[in-house]
């Protein structure tokens, strides 16, 4: 099989129609260097409007968001206040247990904690400044304080009382919530919305000092440059050199229920179910990958020849033209009759059944004229009949003439 | 790029690390991650030791025509530049009606050597059959990772047609040389022309003496005995047949597993073999509304040779025949009269009105002679009546040899001839037909 070895050179190379990874490069480049341009693009835009990392969520610290309180968070870090972010209850119960006295700023829009974990959130700290609570946070941090409803917005309202940082803010501005206590529990209203329902109210209970704040637009990075809002938040959450900034995540929320699926099989399983799904693809690229392209071919039209006949045939067949079909049989066993029988091409009928006649003595003539002209078929049973009698005809007629 | 079982295969193998060490140390995302790295990595690397698809010659050694129903090999000689060896797989991409025996080939070529590749090819259709090129995939040492490329490298294999009717050549040449020997001592008339002078011998027909030699014969030995020299005759020579192939919509149609302008391609091939054995002139033109193909002034080997090439191209076109101007390209291969052999189709008289139009202008210069196949599953189903449909079928079946019944009357009212047969029976007949004439001197 081996031939000698060529020398170098001396036959051309043959040109390969594979493009070269260099000029499939070159022919996408436009499209290359506009997608690289769009991600760029994108990329940019994406750290330009402030969404690159941070969380989401409402009065969080690391929110740069309109909605968030990072801008709060980090002008009281200028002030040496040691802001502490705690996502769950264990976090901030390790905080205040680390810097005893600090203030525990507390807001659980997600509605994470169940009763008893607010009880105990209660309990972390002396002063506690909540945000916009709802029912159940005020029922575990200030019994004595109750939701008044959402006022409309505001333009601004004056303290009205003689807590210091609220004089100090002077007036407020923005939209929250309003809260009412009862009367005679001592409790101080500052920052009137209507009648008898405040935005700050401060109470004091047995687990200490508890503030409640409705004031979205004091929090928000939207509305603290409000008006006093700044004075009133950095006065309410700056009373003390730690602030433990709490608010509840996902993490918070209890298992219960039997043990899940995933809890019960070994760490390996996904792992080997992943590799199970690289297999696949390994081996689709391996049975895919054609090994050049498709050889394309011209075949030639096929035409069965009998289409004609049997279309015709099925054409009386549906017609039930029976009469016009036992005419081309009779036509065709009258032809090859007179040719049998020695007769001239252009010889009428009666000419061939005189002949067939007398060839065939035994028959009467009436019948040799029913089958070949007389008859008329009344129906598909009588039509095969007919057929019938025409072919034992022709063959009776050729056995008496070629005997 | 391709990659093989192989690298499916380790990839696979990645499920013993994945387990142990997830059982062990409880690392089995990292395990699976590195796996997959290693993998990727170790084919990488095959992919770069790979020697190139495209540093390579590529020669093609290939027959240039070949009989339908024969055999040939293809011969691909591939000469590797790379300074590694080439390891791979080579595709030679036919045409599947090339009946190529394996496509795919597996090689090893060492560095600056060359390896032949063979392939055999039983095409199994008329026509060119060619080859693009050629597709190489060239593995890696450890066989993991392949680079591929597809190599132009164009190959050409003209199909002819199998004249498959030659086995009745040697009786029909029989039959001839007896035409030529019977007919030596002919009486002088049409199709017949002086041959040579010779002495009578008792039986020769007396009115085929010739006076004139005799006397002259006498007077060169005065007084010896008077010879009477009679003359001989011979079929006359160079006469010229035309055959005329129609390539029209109607030729498409097959008959016993054969397209009707294969039979066609088939007579054609016989009565020409016979007719220039004959020392007949012989011009072949297929047509449809153009020339799709032609033959003139060849003779011998070289006419049938030039026949099987300029048909085997040819396949039927999806449109009428234009008869009408198929009587000038008559005209322009030949003033003289000529037999005119028109392979078609005789089916009703509503598709043959075209033919029938033009037959009386052919008939009144030349010798026409209609050669058409009829399908024998007409004349079987004409018998089958078994049941209803069968009965329908036959009557069916009846009128439509009544319809060719009447096209073939009306082609011999217009003086033309008819020669109908069944695929295989018509190429014998049309020849039969040819010395039937020739001998009759109708030529």
């Amino acid at each position: 099989m081996s031939a000698p070895p060529v020398e170098r050179g001396t036959a051309p190379r043959a040109e390969a129609t594979t493009p070269t990874l260099r000029g499939t490069a070159r022919r996408w480049r436009f499209w290359l260097i506009l997608a690289a341009v769009a991600v760029v693009g994108l990329l940019v835009v994406a750290v330009a409007s402030g969404t690159g990392g941070g969380s989401r969520a409402p009065y969080s610290i690391t929110n740069t968001a309109p909605e968030g309180s990072k801008a709060l968070a980090e002008v009281l870090r200028q002030q040496s206040v040691d802001v502490i972010q705690a996502d769950t209850l264990d976090e901030a119960r390790a905080a205040v247990k680390a810097a005893p006295g600090a203030t525990l700023a507390f807001a659980d829009p997600g509605g994470y904690l169940s009763d008893e974990r607010l009880d105990e959130a209660a309990e972390l700290a002396d002063r506690v400044v909540l945000f916009l609570p709802g029912f159940n946070e005020l029922r575990a941090f200030a019994p004595g304080v109750s939701a008044a409803g959402a006022p409309r917005e505001i333009d601004g309202v004056d303290a009205g009382c003689s807590l210091p940082a609220a004089v100090r803010a002077g007036t407020i501005i923005g939209g929250g919530r309003s809260y009412r206590a009862a009367v005679d529990s001592g409790a101080e209203l500052c920052f009137r919305s209507s009648d008898d329902a405040y935005y700050v109210v401060r109470t004091e209970t047995p687990n200490g000092t508890v503030t409640v704040l409705g004031a979205t637009d004091v929090l928000s990075n939207r509305g603290i440059t409000g008006a006093g809002n700044a004075a009133l938040a950095l006065s309410l959450l700056g009373e003390d050199d730690t602030l433990v900034w709490y608010v509840p995540t996902a993490y918070d929320v209890e298992a219960d229920g039997p043990a899940d699926i995933a809890s019960l099989t070994p760490d390996w399983v996904t792992p080997v179910l992943l590799l199970t799904v690289f297999t696949f693809l390994a081996a689709a690229i391996w049975r895919g990958r054609r090994l050049g392209a498709l050889v394309v071919e011209n075949l030639p039209v096929t035409v069965r020849s009998r289409e004609t006949m049997e279309g015709r045939a099925r054409l009386y067949a549906r017609a039930g033209a029976h009469t016009h079909a036992l005419d081309s049989l009779r036509i065709g066993t009258i032809t090859r009759l007179s040719s049998i029988l020695g007769l001239p091409r252009n010889a009428t009928v009666d000419e061939v059944i005189t002949s067939v006649a007398a060839v065939l003595p035994a028959r009467p003539l009436s019948d040799i004229q029913s089958v070949l002209v007389a008859a008329v078929p009344s129906n598909e049973a009588d039509l095969v009949s007919y057929s019938d009698r025409l072919l034992e005809l022709e063959s009776a007629v050729t056995r008496a003439v070629r005997p | 790029m391709a990659v093989s079982g192989r690298f499916v295969l380790l990839v696979a193998l990645g499920v013993v690390p994945v387990v142990l060490l997830g059982e062990a140390y409880r690392q089995a995302e990292l395990t699976l991650v590195l796996w997959l790295l290693l993998s990727v990595l170790i084919g990488i690397v095959d992919l770069i030791l790979a020697a190139s698809p495209r540093r390579l010659v590529i020669e093609r050694v290939l027959p240039n025509r070949v009989r339908l129903g024969e055999t040939v090999s293809s011969e691909l000689f591939i000469t590797n530049e790379n300074r590694r060896a080439l390891r791979g797989l080579v595709r030679d991409a036919w045409q599947p009606s090339a009946g190529a025996a394996a496509t795919r080939q597996s090689v090893t070529v060492p560095s600056y050597e060359r390896r032949m590749l063979r392939t055999t090819l039983t095409p199994f259709r008329r026509g060119d059959r060619r080859t693009a090129g050629i597709t190489v995939r060239s593995f890696g040492p450890l066989g993991l990772w392949a680079r591929q490329a597809t190599l132009a490298s164009p190959g050409r294999i003209r199909v002819l047609p199998p004249f498959n009717s030659r086995k009745h050549l040697p009786s029909r040449l029989a039959r001839l040389r007896e035409l030529d020997g019977a007919t030596s001592v002919q009486i002088r008339g049409q199709g017949t022309e002086f041959d040579s002078l010779r002495e009578y011998v008792r039986g020769d027909d007396v009115r085929s003496i010739d006076w004139r030699a005799t006397a002259r014969q006498g007077d060169a030995r005065a007084g010896h005995e008077q010879k009477l020299m009679i003359r001989t005759w011979r079929p006359e020579r160079d006469r010229r047949i035309v055959i005329v192939i129609d390539t029209g919509r109607t030729q498409a149609a097959r008959i016993d597993d054969e397209p009707r302008i294969d039979t066609s391609i088939e007579a054609s091939l016989l009565l020409a073999a016979l007719a220039t054995r004959a020392g007949d002139r012989i011009d072949l033109i297929a047509w449809d509304r153009r020339i799709r193909g032609r033959v003139t002034g060849a003779s011998g080997g070289e006419l049938l040779n030039r026949m099987v090439d300029t048909m085997a191209t040819v396949d039927p076109e999806l449109l009428e025949t234009d008869w009408s101007s198929m009587a000038a390209q008559v005209r322009a291969v030949t003033n003289q009269r000529a037999l005119v052999v028109l392979l078609t189709t005789i089916d009703t008289p509503a598709s043959a009105s075209g033919l029938l139009s033009v037959l009386p202008q052919l008939a009144q210069r030349h010798t026409v002679l209609v050669a058409a196949v009829s399908d024998p599953e007409i004349l079987r189903a004409v018998s089958e009546r078994g049941d209803r449909d069968e009965t329908y079928r036959a009557a069916s079946a009846e009128r439509s040899l009544l319809d060719m019944a009447r096209v073939t009357a009306a082609i011999t009212r217009l003086g033309g001839d008819v020669v109908t047969g069944s695929p295989s029976a018509l190429p014998p007949m049309l020849a039969d037909r040819y010395l039937a004439l020739k001998a009759a001197g109708r030529l």
